[in-house]
């Protein structure tokens, strides 16, 4: 049953991030890739890690996704039909890529490495204890860039004698 | 067999909550009559309670049509996804002690913002996708102001967590011996106004300013998927009330009745309140409405987090 999903999901992946290189609309590719994030976040889940999967949907889909939007959306590209016969065109190299790589994760998840019997899951406490214990310095150090990068957007905005 | 059973309850969690969406609209309009001083609808049914039922065969009867200057697939699918993420959000609410779908996750909380940054999608898609100006302004509204105001929502949420120990919402209301609104009543008015301004209700409903935009991101829209719509803005509602609920008055905790009966009377609670605040205030300017959430309410919202977590430092230390 978990392989099965697992594979579901890998192939929805592929499918999705290849059809994000051949769509023509910037709009559909954003599409796209959000249904990719939101497969690989499920794909998470299923191997056990619901926390990574809530912060790959909440901060890639929720965020980061949403600055794509905007950037599209300021270069003014107008809702068009699109010509379909182009599009199916230039769909059957993303297809045949993904029934090869299809059949690659088939053949790995098929072989004895008992990749999905030892599943554990990991939740927000263990994760909560590696970040604040043996990692926190990294951690801190890190928070620490994210400061950095607010010290910089306003020191150039000050620069450029508009600041807010 | 177990599998057909679960199938079964679902359906049913499902119709219970789409009939609880429709019957808001009417009782708003109830509470909206009561409240300027008019009768509102009366004439359906005892208190004109089939109003609701109406409405919705009104909806439903309507033809579903795509306009031709609309991109018609995401514009078909952006209805669907609005319902869809405010009603998978319902499965990590408990009714009561052991009732609820998934209560017990331990990610229930994070489950919530993720529905609620999907739901984001649906309405912008579905704004971007009618292909007309109007609706195209009503969302870059709607998602400027839902990524505003999901900051000052998370970081008061985040102070709960702190308290509880716990990212589950079955774990979060056993852990309050005492509602957080007592402890937590400055996180309790951020969370309050940033759930309005997430489900963009009066008086945040910018991204659907009739004055302005027609309707804004839902102008284009007729039938059944602007239902879906209507659907995800009430569930979205009720969601953010029983959250209140569930987080800050003690969920079903309360005296002499039965717990779900307290979570029911404390969630109509909050979304009378909302129902109140729709008839007494007057929709800000957008830049107000961005001032509040960037300079008020983050920082406040950040001041509450640091307290909160001091308080609960000093108080593991003492």
């Amino acid at each position: 049953m978990t392989a099965l999903l697992v594979l579901l999901l890998a192939l929805i992946v592929l499918m999705s991030s290849a059809a994000l290189l051949v769509v023509r609309s910037p709009m559909h590719g954003a599409v796209n890739l959000g249904v990719t994030l939101l497969a690989l976040g499920i794909l998470f889940l299923v191997l056990g890690a619901p926390f990574v999967a809530a912060l790959e949907v909440v901060l890639y889909v929720g965020a980061i996704l949403v600055l794509f939007l905007f950037a599209i959306m300021l270069l003014r590209t107008p809702v068009q039909p699109e010509p379909e016969a182009r599009w199916r065109s230039g769909f059957w190299w993303p297809v045949i890529l993904v029934l090869l790589l299809a059949a690659v994760v088939i053949l790995l998840f098929t072989r004895p490495p008992p990749l999905l019997t030892v599943i554990r899951e990991i939740g927000p406490v263990i994760i909560g204890r590696a970040l604040f214990g043996p990692y926190m310095w990294l951690t801190e150090a890190v928070a620490l860039l994210l400061f950095a990068v607010i010290g910089a957007v306003l020191a150039v905005h000050r620069r450029e004698g508009h600041d807010a | 067999m177990t599998l057909f059973l679960m199938a079964l309850g679902m359906l049913l969690t499902t119709v219970v909550l789409l009939g609880l969406a429709g019957f808001l609209v009417f009782a708003e309009r109830r509470v909206l009559g009561l409240l300027q001083n008019r009768h509102g609808p009366n004439r359906l049914g005892p208190f004109g309670i089939g109003q609701a039922l109406a409405d919705a065969l009104k909806l439903m009867s309507k033809e579903n049509f795509v306009p031709a200057f609309a991109d018609p697939v995401l514009y078909r699918a952006a209805p669907v996804l609005v319902a869809f993420s405010a009603l998978a959000s319902f499965a990590v609410v408990p009714l009561d002690r052991g009732f609820s779908w998934a209560g017990d996750w331990n990610i229930g909380l994070l489950f919530i913002l993720a529905m609620s940054s999907l739901n984001a999608y649906g309405v912008f898609l579905g704004g971007w996708a009618s292909g007309s100006k109007f609706a195209l302004l009503g969302a870059v509204r709607a998602v400027a102001q839902l990524v505003s105001y999901e900051l000052p929502l998370g970081l008061a949420l985040l102070a709960v967590v702190l308290l509880s120990g716990s990212l589950s919402l079955n774990g979060i209301v056993q852990a309050q011996w005492m509602p957080y609104i007592v402890l937590q009543p400055l996180g309790f008015v951020i969370f309050l106004i940033a759930g309005v301004a997430e489900t963009h209700r009066l008086p945040f409903d910018l991204p659907e300013a009739e004055s302005e935009l027609v309707a804004g991101f839902n102008t284009e829209y007729g039938g059944m998927r602007f239902g879906y719509f209507f659907l995800g803005e009430y569930l979205g509602l009720t969601l953010i009330a029983v959250l209140a609920a569930a987080l800050y008055l003690g969920g079903w905790h309360g005296p002499w009745l039965p717990g779900w009966i307290w979570m029911l009377i404390k969630t109509f609670a909050v979304i009378f309140i909302f129902f109140w605040l729709r008839a007494s205030l007057p929709r800000p300017r957008y830049d107000q409405l961005m001032a509040l959430g960037w300079k008020i309410l983050l920082p406040l919202s950040l001041l509450n987090l640091l307290c909160t977590a001091f308080a609960a430092a000093l108080w593991r230390l003492g």
